[in-house]
């Protein structure tokens, strides 16, 4: 089976030869194996797992989501969120350290926009300050 | 808001990623996992000793009420309007309790 994760901004999983898959809804777990009848389902929050070709199992921590079986041979996950670890034992610090990642991004491009607008503010101030000398009458 | 009051200290910046669903519900299947790979399956032992609870908590009220009914009918001599009444009642807190535990467990 062809497995593809996607999330809005990336693919995170595409992945082929995937022998078994597991996730859950809110129903509860469930196992998908080749050749599934079509199948479509919203996940919950939770962790999808799967054996790969080379058969290790590989996991992907989900944020909601909606999961289809196509044609029996292609499962995908359209989520809001995804990440993907190793060790279902670990995945809970990668998604902590991916967390904490994105804020410190979040945080820099604040501070850089910010910077960005005041940037802007002088610019357009450097500008106007002659034309206001000139020509004092036109502007209000 | 938090930039000023989280950014030196990462106590009150880091709470409210902890309190994220998608991180609570990884960090609550790791823990399972982590479980696992410690105890593993549960044996056929404790499968039956969680059945044998159950049994139990059922069948002692009942008893209970039975030997306070004998204890009623022998101090009244009234044969076994007492014993009767109170078999039913302890059935009735049996089942009740008994389903309570399997709600909770």
């Amino acid at each position: 089976m062809r497995l593809r994760i996607l999330t809005p901004l990336a693919v995170v999983v595409d992945e082929a030869g995937v022998r078994a898959l597991r996730a859950e809804d809110p129903s509860g777990g469930f196992g998908i194996l080749p050749r599934h009848a079509g199948f479509l389902t919203s996940l919950a929050i939770s962790v999808v797992s799967w054996i790969g070709s080379d058969g290790i199992r590989r996991y992907c921590a989900v944020r909601r989501g909606v999961f289809s079986v196509i044609g029996g041979q292609e499962i995908v996950i359209a989520t809001r969120e995804a990440v993907p670890g190793a060790s279902l034992a670990t995945l809970d610090e990668t998604v902590l350290a991916r967390f904490r990642a994105e804020i410190e991004t979040e945080r820099t491009v604040h501070v850089e926009s910010t910077r960005l607008h005041l940037h802007a503010i002088r610019q357009i101030m450097r500008q106007l300050r002659p034309a206001q000398r000139g020509a004092t009458g036109m502007l209000p | 808001m938090t930039g000023p009051t989280g950014a030196p200290a990462s106590g009150p910046g880091s709470d409210p990623i902890e309190r994220d669903p998608l991180l609570q519900g990884v960090q609550l299947r790791g823990e399972r996992h982590r479980r696992w790979l410690r105890e593993g399956d549960p044996s056929v032992a404790r499968r039956l000793a969680q059945i044998g609870v159950l049994g139990w908590i059922i069948v002692v009220p009942m008893l209970a009420g039975i030997f306070v009914g004998r204890w009623l009918d022998q101090a009244f001599g009234s044969g076994l309007f007492w014993t009767a009444p109170l078999l039913m009642l302890g059935l009735a807190i049996g089942g009740w309790s008994a389903w309570k535990w399997m709600a909770s467990a």
